[in-house]
């Protein structure tokens, strides 16, 4: 690859016609255009040009006009590729070999060397090197528009270019070509980057293209700098006085927009790096501050700023062991016992049964995953510790979670001491008062706190237990992104029970637009099958107006009651008739203060089982 | 089917089925199979309950099929009645298989006769039919128990898609002609209120028009 640190946009190409300071894309893109208008009919015909006219149009210079149509003029379809690649300019280089590499290397390779691209750009980024291994005048081509398709459509024009053969025998098997394409993309990525960097220039295309599509101006009115081909009449002095005011008008718009994406590029870049720092300062304050004094630590404000942040993936399983305790006194010994216990009924089992992957707790035989395997040993284990509870259905997903950031046996301490929690507790246990308390402290906190959600919920009979089960069995592991669980996570083992309920609401109030219109189905629908693509800082914004009622002696919140206040207040409502026989029990919590919806729910909660 | 009377004069009904049965039997995959045409053999257990709607034409009528699919754990068992209070059918769903979760059919036909009373359709759907050689619940069993209790049997196979379609089918068939022999003195369904804006699928013949031409 060859090495080129002359940049276009300072000094135009030397076989540029224009000549002026003016010499960016826009003066070349319609030049070229309007070559292909009146000389390359055929190649347009039936040229590949055909499937991107709209990436022709949008002007990615790599040379003159003239060049450019020379190559499609005369150089049309070259069968030998690799020798004529020795006389191009060094970004033709650059690209053939990229092509070459590409065919080569097929589809395998793919996701390697977008990788590999990247990292050359942040290593070229970091030396503050200036050199390129494609030559600069790429990047307008690049900085056209931040959608892949842009890109592709630029290497399009590449191949057409610089490679037309290749374009052709690769024709006959579309997908490859798509293939070849796809693989450069890396390559202007970098230059991209790199570019910005450096030359602090760039021209945003987009807008540009967007413009000519609306008005159909753009590419004739850049006409202006070159006389009109030979056989058709000369301008107008008027005309051309015209045009090139036109072609001014377009050159400070684009001029405008450049400065503008710049700005905006290096708002970014900067956010970012304000993250990375922030997340390298908060792992520095874990391990330094944090960790060593946990128990001082842990309450204080610092701390749990940066715990709503998140914990760090290095260190979270060491806080989730540390967050959730060991109240229980779970021993190594213990977890061994109950584990070996474990083992031994499994092999019984499978013994007994054979191999029978329907079954839940079913054999091993033929779980690849160990992780799985694992985890449900983690649930299997605790089966033995807590006959009485068993196995749930969603054990398994939290399990599976905790085993995620640690070793089986704080794996195991961490979920006994979460199962005995009172919210889990109630849950897993299916102790249905309990449940009850919770889904009408639910229900009025909803209310509290999206009114208007709420109440169309209610309308429409949509009752917290339909989506609320689920996640508050499987603490969202089931419903949430895992990255977007595990924060969840950070923050439940934090704040407990609270936060769940937090969560659902914030995960109501992030979606309450389109929740708010849709139906029975809809809602249901949606909120059993929440989209892989939640964000999880989109969500935490949503959430954080819940965790900001906290002051208590603010004349707002005064009105507005904290979860925990509202179940505790069901729980002193519900007492007195908890002793007495079931019906009684349906028909004062029925009197209670629900929603409609609910209401009907929980009497089918209450009922006798058994 | 008169070419008139279709879409205009056809009954509208909204029915609640609700799938239950022991865990593992396959009720989700039915549920699956029939409403997405897909079968996952590594499906994850359900928890608490699901639901899925569907529209079909059955006998005349425009059928809005709302199917709750209930977890089969026996721990969830005690969440049963929030599922299937103002059902319309009920499909209890045993792994041909498996004789423990035949009886919990018997044990949830109980159940919901006691509840719901006669006013349920109950199917009872041997499900898993195509591991015939493991096979332990003999269909003439199955259907003699059937009869038994006023309930109708069939025999699935989700993974194979064996008599799915033809399951639900029968089902609704059975609840359209229930509700149009006594009109339904059952309030609301669970879902009463919710707008009717869901996407009709037709599934209906058309008369033939071409036999002039030849």
């Amino acid at each position: 690859m060859a090495s080129l640190t002359e940049t276009v946009d300072s000094r135009p190409p030397s076989s540029c016609v224009g000549g002026t300071s003016l010499a960016t894309v826009a003066e070349n893109l319609p030049l070229t255009y309007n070559m292909a208008t009146r000389n390359l009919d055929t190649a347009e015909g039936g040229g590949s040009e055909q499937n991107t006219p709209r990436a022709f149009k949008r002007g990615h210079i790599r040379r003159s006009s003239y060049e450019s149509a020379d190559i499609q003029l005369n150089f049309p379809r070259r069968h030998d590729p690799r020798p004529s690649l020795i006389n191009r300019t060094s970004f033709e280089e650059a690209l053939c070999s990229l092509h070459l590499a590409a065919r080569e290397e097929r589809e395998r390779k793919e996701r390697e060397e977008a990788e590999k691209a990247k990292e050359e750009l942040r290593k070229e980024e970091d030396c503050g090197l200036s050199c390129t291994s494609t030559d600069t005048r790429l990047t307008p081509d690049s900085a056209i528009g931040d959608s892949v398709e842009s890109k592709r459509s630029s290497l399009d024009r590449k191949s057409d270019l610089s490679v037309g053969d290749w374009e052709e025998t690769e024709a006959d098997t579309p997908s490859s070509s798509t293939r070849t394409r796809r693989r450069i993309i890396p390559s202007i990525n970098f230059a991209k980057g790199l570019f910005s960097r450096k030359e602090g220039r760039t021209s945003s295309w987009n807008p540009f293209s967007k413009m000519k599509e609306a008005n159909g101006v753009v590419h004739t009115t850049s006409l202006i700098l070159e006389e009109r081909p030979s056989h058709l009449p000369a301008k107008s002095a008027e005309e051309a006085n015209r045009h090139k005011q036109m072609h001014q008008e377009i050159i400070v718009a684009n001029k405008r927009r450049e400065a503008k994406a710049e700005k905006e590029r290096a708002r970014q870049m900067e956010e970012k790096n304000r993250l990375e720092e922030q997340a390298m300062s908060a792992c520095r304050m874990w391990n330094d501050q944090i960790l060593p004094k946990w128990d001082e630590m842990r309450a204080s404000k610092r701390c749990r700023e940066l715990w709503w942040q998140g914990v760090p993936s290095s260190i979270r399983g060491k806080v989730w062991s540390l967050a959730v305790g060991n109240g229980l006194n779970i021993t190594p010994e213990l977890y061994d016992c109950y584990s070996k216990r474990a083992e031994q009924k499994l092999i019984e089992y499978t013994e007994t049964k054979g191999f029978d992957s329907s079954e839940p707790c079913g054999s091993n035989g033929n779980r690849e995953n160990s992780l799985a395997q694992v985890h449900l040993d983690v649930s299997r284990t605790y089966v033995c510790y807590r006959p009485d509870v068993g196995y749930v259905q969603s054990m398994s997903f939290i399990a599976g979670l905790l085993l995620l950031q640690m070793e089986p046996y704080p794996a195991f301490v961490a979920f006994a001491n979460i199962m005995s929690r009172p919210l889990q507790t109630a849950f897993f246990q299916l102790q249905q008062p309990e449940m009850t308390e919770y889904f009408i402290a639910f229900d009025r906190y909803f209310a509290q706190e999206l009114k208007e959600l709420h109440a169309h919920f209610d309308e429409i009979d949509v009752r917290p237990d339909l989506y609320l089960i689920e996640w508050v069995y499987t603490l969202f592991a089931k419903s949430l992104p895992l990255d977007v669980t595990c924060r969840v996570w950070d923050v439940f083992l934090r704040d407990d029970e609270e936060f769940v309920f937090k969560t659902a609401l914030g995960i109501l109030r992030m979606h309450e637009k389109s929740l708010l219109s849709a139906d029975f189905e809809g809602v249901v629908s949606f909120l059993t099958h929440l989209p892989d693509s939640l964000s999880g800082s989109e969500l935490f914004r949503h959430i954080e107006p819940f965790m900001r009622s906290y002051p208590v002696n603010c004349e707002t919140a005064r009105s507005k009651k904290r979860f925990f206040q509202i179940l505790s207040e069901v729980k002193e409502q519900f007492k007195p008739v908890r002793s007495e026989s079931s019906s009684t029990v349906e028909s004062s919590v029925q009197s209670m203060k629900m929603s409609k919806s609910l209401s009907s729910f929980i009497g089918d909660l209450l009922k006798p089982s058994d | 089917m008169d070419p008139s009377g279709a879409g205009t004069s056809n009954d509208e009904f909204k029915f609640k089925v609700v799938l239950l049965g022991e865990g593992a039997v396959g009720k989700s995959s039915l549920m699956l199979r029939y409403v997405q045409g897909q079968f996952n053999p590594r499906h994850i257990s359900t928890i608490q309950a699901s639901f899925l709607a569907k529209q079909l034409v059955v006998d005349g009528a425009d059928i809005d099929l709302s199917i709750w699919d209930t977890a089969g754990q026996e721990k969830y068992h005690a969440l049963g009645p929030i599922y299937y209070r103002g059902s319309h059918g009920a499909l209890l769903v045993y792994d041909v298989t498996d004789a423990k979760s035949f009886d919990k059919v018997k044990m949830w036909v109980k159940e919901l006769r006691r509840a719901l009373g006669e006013d349920v359709v109950l199917f009872i759907v041997g499900n898993k039919v195509d591991l015939a050689d493991s096979r332990t619940i003999e269909t003439e069993m199955a259907s003699q128990f059937a009869e038994s209790v006023g309930a109708t049997y069939e025999e699935t196979s989700a993974k194979e898609n064996i008599g799915v379609e033809n399951l639900f089918e029968l089902m609704c068939s059975a609840m359209v002609t229930r509700a149009r022999a006594g009109p339904s003195n059952r309030g609301p369904s669970a879902n009463g209120g919710r707008a009717g804006t869901t996407r009709r699928i037709r599934i209906v013949d058309e008369p033939s028009t071409g036999r002039k031409c030849c």
